[in-house]
């Protein structure tokens, strides 16, 4: 179950952290703020098989797990990240890939919104991003349970 | 390729509205430089969102050339409806971008009552547009355009800030 998802900008700022079924949000600031060092970690590692500088994958897998958690990364050309928290213990790794390729689509459209400006690295406030997030992440409880 | 063949838009419709966007400005703004100013920022807008949505299915690019490389062979041909037609470059920063038939300039022709100046207004909206591609990118540079003899011909002169980037 997912219980955390988290955007964040391009300079490390927070622009949308969302908890599901769980009392606490703070806590979860505190492991999505924890775990953008392992991004940045991970985005200096270059697959081996490309010497020639070829597009690297934008999904970064587990990023750590905790006692609790599992925390899951994942970071756009444009070096916005997103971060998925979530309790089970197997996900299954295609189906996480495939959520943060739909959370990015999601995103995209949100940056088309003429109200949102993008340059200022805006809090996400929109709505429409909020349900659709909520209903991605239900589909994605729903079938993982 | 980017974009995909059903999401087509009139590409006339672009390039009028473009055209009264500049007519717009220059004519409501006090100075050339200020409306030029403006242009650029909202091209840069337009470039930093554009940057955002056509790198999704790309991949992550980190290096200023791989990104220099995602303009040239992607971005612009979708952009600006075809692709460029030579990068070429002269030292490590300088870069050159021709497109011989530039569709956002290629219906303009100069009358006797204007010049290559005039034209030269319609060149600032797109190169906002490069350039906030660029910056979304996270490679910081400058992007300038002028045109070669007729308005149909645009040289694209992207100057890389920051550090130099190795030719190869």
């Amino acid at each position: 179950m997912i219980n955390c998802v988290a955007v964040v900008g391009k300079s490390n700022a927070p622009l949308f952290l969302k908890t599901y079924h769980v009392p606490e949000t703070l806590k979860f600031h505190y492991t999505v703020h924890t775990s953008l060092d392992v991004v940045e970690e991970k985005c200096t590692i270059r697959a081996p098989s490309s010497t020639v500088s070829t597009p690297q994958d934008m999904y970064l897998g587990l990023l750590y797990p905790t006692e609790e958690f599992r925390i899951y990364g994942y970071i756009t050309a444009t070096k916005t990240k997103f971060i998925v928290v979530t309790d089970d213990v197997d996900v299954r790794s295609p189906l996480m890939e495939q959520f943060c390729k739909n959370l990015h689509t999601l995103y995209v459209n949100m940056v088309c919104n003429p109200f949102y400006a993008i340059e200022q690295e805006q809090k996400i406030e929109s709505p429409v991003f909020i349900r659709q997030v909520e209903q991605l992440v239900q589909r994605f409880n729903e079938g993982s349970r | 390729m980017i974009g995909r063949s059903e999401r087509m838009c009139s590409a006339a419709c672009l390039e009028l509205m473009h055209a009264e966007m500049v007519s717009y400005f220059l004519s409501a703004r006090e100075t050339r430089e200020s409306a030029q100013k403006e242009m650029e920022r909202l091209g840069f807008r337009v470039g930093q969102k554009l940057a955002e949505r056509y790198t999704k299915d790309y991949g992550r690019i980190t290096e200023p050339m791989e990104v220099l490389r995602f303009i040239f062979s992607d971005f612009w041909p979708v952009v600006f409806s075809k692709p460029p037609d030579s990068l070429t470059t002269n030292n490590n920063s300088l870069y050159y971008i021709e497109d011989t038939d530039f569709r956002w300039t290629s219906k303009i022709s100069v009358t006797s009552r204007t010049t290559l100046e005039d034209a030269s207004y319609f060149l600032t909206f797109p190169c906002g547009i490069v350039k906030g591609a660029f910056a979304a990118l996270d490679v910081d540079a400058d992007v300038k355009a002028d045109f070669q003899e007729t308005p149909s011909r645009c040289l694209f002169t992207i100057i890389f800030k920051g550090k130099a980037i190795p030719t190869r």
